[in-house]
């Protein structure tokens, strides 16, 4: 460092060396970092001002030395700290390094390092009372963060505002912050990655003004076969590429693009894990290669150790919010079924009586108009009746549909193989749909039988097929395919929320129609949802669709497109060992044994319902055909009449749901009685009672409700292997 | 020309069977529910007997046995607005099944009443 010929002296200041004149105002600068100096009495006051630091905060050197340095200074407290100020006139000299920031003028801060030096007899021209304030400014953190101290406190304060961030945003943007203004680069970005040999990272987000570019092309990156990207996963310590475009361990065509000069990545740990890598870098040649310094790179280091820490606490955070969506999501599927439920007991409970008073109103209705066609009178009576009769007959229509969906009549389940239903159904259809719309089917062919109703199945290929025809406007091409998929896990099913995974018969139907847009996707299998205009559509056909399939313990999956159309996927569960393949296995046994036992007397049955009418009609209609009927009413006279005389009854069916013992109860007490005597268990709701439970007490037979019966008849004559009058 | 005993608890449903089938020269006779009407029966004779199902104080499907069981030859049709008492039957079948001729589900067109009156009372008359 060349220095004038005034009388000067040389301290060491850290590993600077600063200079210090005999007379302020003869100073020479040569350090270009060295802004100059000031002059201060004891107590703050700038008695002299001199340097380019008067032109850097706006002020004349003159006007300066009206100022107490501590009104320059951002935090006074920090030079009182200092201890400077209170010093004794005759302590030896006192040399204090400050990093600081100065208030300018115009009131923008400016970043200095002062250091202080006290000294009567060394300063030269200053008396033992006044001291002097060397200048520099500060444009690197080479300079800065000589003061060890210094460099925690700034990370400390840093790491404060890290836990403020809640989303990788904002903790993109605190350290695009610090690495700008500390540390002097524009350029960061975050890596992760699961572990050391994940073949793919994932950008988390970036910064500086690449971003789009950069976040475009390389969402999420394959490791394997990139040289520096192998490296940066693998490697435990920094990885610092001077120049991206000489350096052999680049992507020369991502370099290119991306016109990387120096890249800084460092290993992101957490709890003695890797868990990605903080990029830093510099673009293009108006920021050119710039490799860090050692102190640069140390501070970059301590930054990386709260990073990693922030990135843990919000990745936690953010799966949290993940799980209270999902809740949430669940939540509102839960009530949406809970909803249907609630249809279809209301329907139950209503529908009777809705019909009554529509037949009132119908039928008065039409009484009115006959008798206007013999009274004469207003022209305009007739038409407002035939508006009555046609407002009543679409009620009654709805009542109709609501009542098919509480619960269809007449179902029978049993085990399918869905193809020849899909194409019967196609063929009906057909008739009924304007030639311009071509319905296509594909089926699988040697597709597993699924546990099915007939009718059921009907009905939810006709609702997808009315709806496919309504999207796309009685044109184009309406796609119904069957195939066998096993599905892993990933998909939740779209109307009940559960997640899917097992073995399924798939029935899709494709449109090339409207498609459904995202806000009422949520929305299509709610009750009387339609977007129809009044009197086309009820809303019922896909919460219907979504009943029965559920009924199926089957799924539903939609993928839908604006103006592309729509795909509905309905998954039925491959049937398993079911009651249905149960009933024929132990009906043929039951068959054998009774076909022994001969007997001309036919069997005595044992009914079983706390409802006296269904009771009493079971046994008029088994009576009916020849048998020997028993009815009780309360469940636990009805074990007991069976426990005091066993051998009266060969066969007994009971009710499900009932006051005292339950269907399933009953049959398990009788079954200790009399193991071989066989049981019938009418339910209406078939899922309620698992099919293990079913095996394991060993019931014959499940009668759905309501009852079909001839299917009931039929069972009694296999169960008592009889033929019945 | 027959002699119809009508059973509906709903006043309304009554006066509307009883307009719609004296149209057709029909003798009406009405009764509240299924103990009324078994009574009536054991006073009268009725060419026919339409019922509603779900009614308090014995019901359509009790009746209808009853009846049968008293009178095997009687004839009977059955309406119901569906649903059942307890919503796990469909009661219109049941009635079927003991005995009732025909059945009519409500709300229904006055002239499939008409028709279907005609057609149980046809081979009697
Ligand atoms: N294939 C489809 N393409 C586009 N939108 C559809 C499709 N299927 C259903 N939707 C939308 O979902 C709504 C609800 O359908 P849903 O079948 O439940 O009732 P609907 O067809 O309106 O009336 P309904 O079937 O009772 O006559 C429809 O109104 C329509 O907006
Ligand atoms: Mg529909």
């Amino acid at each position: 460092m060349p220095f004038n010929n005034q009388p000067t002296q040389h301290k060491q200041v850290g590993d600077t060396p600063v200079l210090v004149a005999s007379s302020p105002t003869a100073l020479a600068v040569s350090d270009p970092s060295l802004a100059g100096q000031f002059l201060l009495d004891r107590q703050g006051r700038i008695l002299e001002a001199s340097g380019k630091i008067c032109q850097l905060l706006g002020y004349d050197c003159d006007e300066l030395c009206r100022f107490d340095l501590r009104s320059l200074y951002l935090d006074p407290q920090l030079l009182d700290d200092a201890g400077l100020f209170r010093a004794q006139r005759d302590t030896a000299e006192t040399i204090t390094s400050l990093n600081c920031q100065l208030r300018a003028k115009n009131g923008a801060l400016l970043s200095v390092r002062l250091t202080l030096i006290a000294d009567g007899g060394l300063v030269g021209g200053a008396s033992g009372d006044q001291l002097l304030a060397v200048i520099h400014t500060v444009e690197d953190l080479s300079l800065a963060l000589q003061d060890g101290q210094t460099l925690i406190s700034h990370l400390l304060a840093w790491s404060r505002e890290l836990q403020q961030a809640n989303s990788y945003d904002d903790l993109l943007r605190l350290i695009q912050h610090e690495m700008r203004e500390r540390v002097g680069y524009n350029h960061v970005w975050v890596y992760t990655y699961d572990n050391m040999y994940s073949d793919s990272i994932h950008i988390l987000s970036i910064g500086g003004e690449n971003k789009d570019m950069v976040k475009a092309n390389f969402a999420t990156i394959p490791v394997r076969g990139d040289r520096f990207l192998e490296e940066m996963v693998s490697t435990e310590v920094p990885l610092i590429i001077e120049d991206a475009r000489t350096d052999p361990r680049t992507n020369k065509a991502i370099v290119e693009q991306l016109q990387n000069r120096t890249m800084i990545m460092i290993p992101l740990y957490f709890l003695g894990e890797k868990r990605g890598s903080l990029g830093i870098g510099t673009f293009g040649d108006a920021e050119g290669c710039r490799p860090p310094g050692k102190l640069q790179l140390d501070y970059i280091v301590g930054m990386t150790g709260h990073i990693s820490a922030a990135i843990e606490r919000i990745k936690f955070i953010e799966g949290m919010r993940d799980n209270q969506a999902k809740q949430l999501e669940l939540e509102k599927k839960l009530q949406q079924s809970q909803k249907m439920q609630a249809i279809g007991q209301l329907t139950g409970g209503i529908a009777h009586d809705f019909n009554n008073i529509l037949a009132s109103i119908l039928g008065f209705a039409e009484l009115a108009r006959a008798s206007m066609g013999q009274s004469g009178g207003n022209a305009k009576l007739p038409v407002y009746l035939d508006e009555v009769l046609v407002a009543g007959r679409r009620a009654r229509d709805l009542i109709a549909q609501m009542l098919a969906f509480s619960r269809g009549t007449n179902s029978e389940w049993s085990m399918i193989n869905i193809d020849p239903i899909v194409s019967e159904t196609v063929r009906l259809l057909r008739s009924s749909l304007p030639s311009s719309l071509e319905l296509r089917t594909e089926l699988a062919k040697n597709l597993p039988p699924v546990k099915s109703d007939i009718v059921k199945l009907n009905q939810i290929i006709m609702n997808l097929c009315i709806n496919a025809k309504d999207a796309s406007n009685s044109v184009g091409t309406v796609a119904i395919r069957t195939s066998r998929k096993v599905i892993e896990h990933g998909s939740l099913c779209i109307s009940c929320g559960a997640p899917i995974h097992g073995d399924y018969v798939t029935l899709e139907v494709e449109d090339c129609g409207s498609g459904i847009p995202q806000d009422i996707l949520q929305r299509i299998f709610d009750p009387f949802f339609t977007t129809k205009e009044v009197g086309k559509g009820t809303g019922m056909g896909l919460a219907m669709v979504h009943g029965i399939v559920h009924e199926h313990h089957g799924h539903i999956l939609v993928d839908t497109q604006i103006n592309r159309g729509t795909k509905f996927t309905l998954l039925f569960p491959v049937g398993s060992l079911d009651s249905a393949q149960l009933l024929s296995a132990k009906a043929q046994t039951a068959h054998v044994a009774s076909a022994v036992a001969t007997s001309t007397v036919l069997p005595r049955i044992l009914v079983v319902d706390d409802e006296v009418t269904v009771a009493r009609f079971l046994r008029e209609l088994i009576q009916a055909h020849g048998y020997e009927v028993a009815t009780e009413t309360d469940s636990h006279e009805a074990l007991a009449a069976f426990q005091s005389n066993p051998d009266d009854y060969q066969l007994l069916i009971s009710d499900q749901t009932m006051p005292g013992i339950s269907g399933v109860e009953l049959c398990r007490q009788v079954k200790k009685i009399k193991a071989d005597c066989p049981v019938i268990l009418c339910t209406g709701d078939l899922g309620a009672i698992p099919d293990q439970e079913i095996e394991d007490i060993g019931i014959q037979a499940i009668c759905s409700k309501p009852i079909d019966t001839r299917n009931l008849l039929q069972l009694v004559q296999q169960l008592t292997g009889t033929v019945p009058h | 020309m027959a002699r119809v005993l009508v059973i509906d608890d709903e006043a309304s449903i009554r006066l509307m069977l009883k307009e719609t089938l004296e149209q057709d020269g029909h003798k009406i006779v009405e009764a509240l529910n299924g103990e009324e009407a078994l009574k009536m029966f054991g006073l009268d004779q009725f060419d026919l007997v339409i019922t509603d199902l779900v009614m308090p104080r014995k019901n359509g499907i009790d009746l209808i046995m009853d009846i049968k069981h008293q009178a095997p030859n009687s004839r009977i049709i059955a309406i119901s607005g569906g649903g059942g008492m307890s919503g796990r039957f469909d009661y219109l079948p049941i009635a079927e099944l003991v005995g009732a001729d025909a059945i009519l589900s409500k709300p229904f067109m006055l002239q499939e009443l008409k028709d279907t009156v005609s057609q149980i009372l046809a081979p009697a008359s």
